[in-house]
């Protein structure tokens, strides 16, 4: 049986990241949202936003449309199969790893074999 | 980034189209406001009808403009169908109490107008617990139970009086939840920009 440390370890980083995973929440709780709405859902700077979608879009948790309104390009980001996947996977981690981590006392941890 | 700052994002998705209060709650309220003065003091004067007009105008700009401000302003979130609260009952008991305002007399009017108010409070009550029966949204609560207790004061109300009652009284109503909703979004979502996620690791 692992560690909470180790489970920590374990956590997908690209999900775990504070800010993609404000970004992965605010896409699970919708069919897909505007860059704007992130933007302002997020707090971040239009280039961290792209920056940190870009990431996600590489990994084929987010999918990225662009389409014209009003004569303007509007960027539309939805959550993929296997970006919901991992989002749920996340928290069903940190689920086990909240209750594995009110159980654990330090007599229970073993040292980790180096190499 | 807190896990109530995840709650909290995850909540304004969610429920992001039904907390834009200027689009369609306050207009609805207007219009049943409009409606309920209209009835409750009959007056042909000029300055009424104009008053009446001006209203409908407001009423017409915030349905017409207010999708395009918050589009501007907050950005765009497509929900699958069937998420969001359904705004259509609004319109239907709106409806129904406008056809019910004229062509309905006697004793079945007094009979509706305590049935439409406790709708009214029904939707009001349903909305708060489709909101996860959150504190943040208590006044949707407050506000289907001030309905629940005006029904005593709609039957102490001389008979003719009853449905325009019940229009001023659903019209104010949906006015001050409305408000209370745009308030909260905007609120929040200014909360969040001015304390962003942490942008330092990449």
């Amino acid at each position: 049986m692992s560690t909470p440390f180790e489970q920590i370890a374990g956590l997908d980083r690209l999900v775990h990241e504070p800010t993609r995973l404000a970004i992965l929440t605010a896409l699970s709780a919708c069919e897909r949202a505007d860059f704007l709405f992130l933007q302002r859902i997020t707090g971040l700077t239009k280039g961290n936003l792209s920056s940190h979608l870009s990431k996600l879009e590489a990994a084929g948790l987010v999918e990225i449309e662009k389409r014209f309104v009003d004569k303007k390009t509007q960027t539309l980001a939805r959550l993929t199969g296997l970006g919901k996947e991992a989002t749920e996977g996340y928290w069903k981690e940190m689920e086990a790893l909240r209750k594995s981590a009110s159980g654990w006392l330090p007599g229970n941890a073993h040292p980790v074999p180096s190499g | 980034m807190s896990p109530q700052d995840l709650d909290r994002i995850r909540f304004i998705t969610r429920h992001f189209h039904s907390l834009k209060g200027l689009e369609t709650t306050v207009p609805l309220g207007v219009a049943g406001l409009i409606v309920g003065v209209r009835f409750f003091f009959p007056d042909d004067s000029l300055f009424s009808l104009v008053l009446d007009a001006a209203c409908l105008l407001v009423c017409f700009l915030l349905w017409r403009r207010a999708p395009s401000y918050y589009r501007k302003i907050l950005g765009e979130v497509e929900q699958p169908p069937k998420a969001s609260f359904p705004k259509n009952w609004s319109v239907y008991f709106l409806v129904l109490l406008i056809l019910a305002l004229v062509f309905v007399q006697g004793g079945w009017r007094n009979a509706l107008a305590r049935a439409v108010l406790a709708c009214f409070s029904a939707i009001f009550l349903c909305r708060w617990l489709w909101r996860d029966h959150r504190l943040s949204q208590v006044h949707w609560l407050a506000l289907g139970i001030l309905l629940l207790g005006a029904l005593p004061l709609v039957s102490w109300m001389s008979k003719e009086r009853r449905m325009e009652l019940v229009a001023l009284l659903y019209g104010t109503a949906l006015i001050l939840g409305g408000l209370l909703d745009h308030r909260f979004l905007v609120r929040e979502m200014g909360q969040i920009a001015a304390h962003p996620a942490t942008e330092e690791s990449r």
